[in-house]
């Protein structure tokens, strides 16, 4: 039985796998290259870059939602050096050597953000395990309890002997 | 007088609580005596009595009474008197009165509305209710005080904030917090069943209907609340992962994780153990946001160390509460049996999956909310928002939206891979399908649309199997018509809520992806032209309103040639703060899409900056949250459920009276 239910396990995780590749692959097709910037995809750049800078005069606003004159200028800034040629690297470094790591709504992976960073994806792998050993082990537990004849016998003379109701097994 | 007659009843509801928690509280410990009657009239007293205090507040705000400095701060009166209401609970003491009313409210409904519950339960929960209400009545008489004097009186009051100027401030944070202090009742309900020792599938079913309507509310308040930034705050955004959004957003996660899997201790008796830990969790993290929005943690560390009274008292509460009752769990839980055995491919390990998703992305979003506070108090200012959470959050929802899908297919206790295999294989297909047709026929690829599309349609395709599958297996009947009946209402429930879950999935893909933005120079008689309309700009006007003067701008939004509507965005200047203009933004709303307008400033000579917004599905977010909630609603209303609840609460009743 334990053999059957792993072999019919195996096409299930392959499925899995499968879709997982499949994600993965989707991620790193996304991330190509834009092509040739023409003015829309250069807006489209300022807009993104701009959505992960923090308009400091604002109460927890992006530099690309804000009106403030500030974010005005930030927003000029950033579209200037990026149709100079900069890349979205460059201009972040040109932001935080001015406005320091605040500005970036986005942290950069480093030492003081690695918990930040790591922290959901560890919690996920740990809290994964967790569930896989105690689902293991309470599909043990359930293949071992599975009933037989005279399990159900005994049961039954237990029930009708409800004396004791805290030792019946459930 | 009136304020005064107020701050009275407080102090007296204190001491209600305080009896009642005692007195009830010690005659069960040491005599196991279950003086039910007696918690049920206090609480009843209690909710009197702040509801006294609330209203007279409420009329201080009303007359204007500008002695009192919490009107004097927060009213004006120019205010229009439907502000002056909501002004009540705008400021900070106000919030605490609110909150404290709605506690009392909560209490009040566990007593008149738990007639089947046996008595030692009612009175535990009212008792660890009426603990948690005292300490925030202490709170609010000791640090916070609505009802303070101001002497002399202020001759005019410092104005409402003018974004609160808004009906969104009259609902939004009275269901807010329904749904947040409503987590104290499942809370309520835990402990009471960790101090009897008796974790069972009966006391999962007594605490599951005010979970889900803590849970439906905590849902429609962070939905409105989310809809109103959307229209107020005038930059089209709707959610912007803030810290006070955060803090009412984890205990939703939290909640529904929760709701899930109560209802797998009380179907098949597994969990518990975990249940009880999910139903502290919550009112933990309702607490924990709490201590952030009110103890100005949020601004700046170096803000609550120069006043950090409120806070110290707030975590001090959540340190007591959570170890407190983290130590009772420790003591009771391995006591408890674990119960309801069910193989590696079952509903339930489904169930445990999307719990452990659920509280490992509220543990992400409480991650990221907290973590620039530690690394503020050393000294190193970052920011974290929408880039980090998005990415992050989306990692983790997307295998949860995957389980969603399958999960309620597969069968409870034990199912057979190949058949779980099947029925993915239409949903699967499905989902290529649509990750396919985006890809094809979406105005850009976008990758993240189109997965989110695929496991949109994943989802909607398990929702239909779902019933098909329910429908072919109604034994003995041969009408789809009867067959239909058959299906529980809970279950409609659960189905209408996860269909909530592919309207919001859609809507957010959508505007995320493909929305467009336009931030132009507009002079009069020109137009721009978005998404097929044509938005023409017709002039600005002055419109004198009650406690402000407003730019009204004229836009006519028409298509080939045929118009539309006309939106009047607005740029209010209020009397109170004349260097903060409020934009008011103008939307022609649809249920394909939204066209938002907002006016900027005058550059002279005609000539004005005007934000234009395109958001496809736009409204199917909060639409998705409505579904959900009534979801939610069919789940707790279930007939069928209610009568379980009243013979089991009988069985109970007997249990009890032979200990």
């Amino acid at each position: 039985m334990n053999t059957s239910n792993a072999m019919g396990l195996d096409p299930l995780a392959r499925a899995l796998s499968l879709a997982a590749a499949l994600f993965t692959a989707t991620l790193v097709f996304a991330q190509t290259p834009a092509p040739a910037p023409t003015d829309a995809a250069l807006e489209a750049r300022v807009k993104a870059l701009t959505s992960e800078l923090r308009c400091l005069v604002c109460q927890n606003q992006t530099v690309a939602d804000s009106t403030s004159p500030v974010a005005n200028d930030l927003r000029d800034q950033v579209r200037t050096q990026l149709a100079a040629g900069k890349s979205e690297d460059e201009v972040k470094n040109y932001m935080t050597d001015r406005f320091g790591d605040f500005v970036l709504y986005k942290p950069r992976f480093k030492a003081t953000t690695f918990a930040l960073w790591a922290g959901p994806f560890i919690a996920l792998a740990f809290a994964g395990a967790l569930l896989v050993r105690r689902l293991r082990k309470t599909s043990a537990a359930h293949q071992a309890a599975v009933l037989t004849d005279v399990d159900r016998a005994r049961a039954r003379a237990l029930l009708q002997d409800d004396a004791n109701p805290n030792e019946t097994k459930k | 007088m009136i304020p005064e007659l107020g701050h009275f009843a407080l102090v007296l509801a204190f001491f209600v609580c305080l009896a009642s928690a005692g007195i009830a509280g010690v005659a069960n410990l040491r005599r196991g005596v279950a003086m039910v009657e007696f918690t049920r009239n206090a609480t009843v007293a209690l909710f009197g009595l702040v509801l006294f205090a609330f209203v007279c507040l409420m009329i201080a705000f009303i007359k204007g009474d500008f002695s009192v400095l919490n009107v004097a701060t927060n009213s004006n009166s120019l205010l229009p008197v439907q502000y002056r209401i909501s002004a009540t609970w705008g400021s900070h003491e106000g919030s605490m009165l609110l909150w404290v009313l709605m506690m009392s409210g909560w209490s009040a409904a566990v007593a008149l509305f738990s007639k089947q519950l046996p008595d030692v339960m009612v009175t535990r929960v009212l008792v660890v209710l009426a603990v948690i209400t005292s300490v925030f009545l202490a709170f609010t008489l000791l640090t916070s005080n609505p009802f303070e004097r101001l002497i002399p009186a202020a001759q005019e009051g410092r104005d409402l904030n003018p974004l609160l100027q808004d009906p969104g401030m009259i609902f939004h944070p009275p269901l807010l917090y329904m749904g947040y202090v409503g987590m104290s009742v499942v809370f309520a309900f835990a402990i009471a069943a960790l101090w009897g020792g008796k974790l069972d599938s009966t006391w999962a079913r007594w605490s599951r209907p005010w979970t889900i309507a803590a849970w439906i509310f905590l849902t429609v308040g962070i939905a409105l609340g989310s809809f109103w930034a959307y229209y107020e705050l005038g930059w089209g955004g709707w959610w912007f992962w803030d810290p006070v959004e955060n803090a009412s957003f984890m205990p939703w996660l939290v909640a529904t994780a929760l709701i899930h899997s109560l209802a797998v201790t009380e179907k098949r008796g597994a969990f518990k153990a975990w249940t009880v830990l999910l139903a502290i969790t919550a009112f933990s993290f309702s607490l924990l946001g709490t201590f952030l929005v009110r103890s100005g943690v949020i601004t700046s560390v170096h803000a609550f160390a120069t006043d950090p009274r409120r806070g110290v008292f707030i975590l001090a509460f959540l340190v007591v509460i959570i170890g407190g009752s983290l130590t009772l769990y420790a003591f009771r839980a391995p006591k408890v049996n674990s119960g309801g055995r069910f193989g590696l491919l079952s509903r339930e390990s489904f169930l445990l999956g999307n719990n452990v998703l659920l509280v490992v992305a509220a543990g992400t979003v409480a991650l990221g909310t907290l973590y620039p506070l530690f690394t503020d108090a050393f000294g190193k200012k970052i920011s974290i928002g929408p880039p980090y959470f998005d990415l992050v959050f989306s990692v983790i929802m997307l295998p949860l939206v995957a389980l969603m899908g399958i999960g309620p297919l597969a069968r409870w206790k034990e199912d057979e891979s190949q058949s779980v295999l099947r029925r993915m294989l239409v949903p699967g297909v499905a989902a290529v399908l649509a990750f396919v047709l985006c890809a094809t026929l979406a105005p850009r690829f976008s990758a993240m649309a189109c997965v989110s599309f695929a496991f949109a349609a994943w989802l909607l395709c398990g929702i239909v199997d779902g019933y098909r599958d329910r429908l072919r297996h109604a034994s003995g009947l041969t009408s789809t018509a009867a067959k239909w009946k058959q299906i529980p209402i809970a279950y409609h429930g659960m189905q209408i809520a996860h269909l909530g879950v592919v309207a919001f999935i859609l809507g957010v893909t959508a505007v995320k992806s493909f929305e467009q933005e336009y931030d132009i120079a507009l002079s009069v008689g020109q137009s721009k032209s978005v998404a097929g309309v044509d938005i023409k700009f017709l002039g600005v006007s002055d419109v004198p309103g009650p406690n402000y003067n407003a730019k009204v701008g004229k836009f006519s939004v028409s298509k080939e040639g045929v118009e539309l509507r006309t939106l009047k965005p607005e740029r209010r200047f209020y009397a109170s703060n004349r260097a903060m203009p409020m934009t008011e933004a103008a939307i022609d709303r649809g249920l394909r899409r939204d066209i938002y307008v907002s006016l900027g400033d005058d550059l002279g000579g005609g000539s004005w900056t005007v934000r234009v917004h395109y958001k496809p599905l736009v409204n199917w977010i909060w639409l998705g949250c409505v579904i959900m909630a009534l979801g939610g609603l069919l789940g707790a209303l279930d007939p069928r459920y209610r009568r379980a609840r009243q013979t089991a609460a009988l069985k109970a009743n007997n249990v009890v009276g032979a200990d």
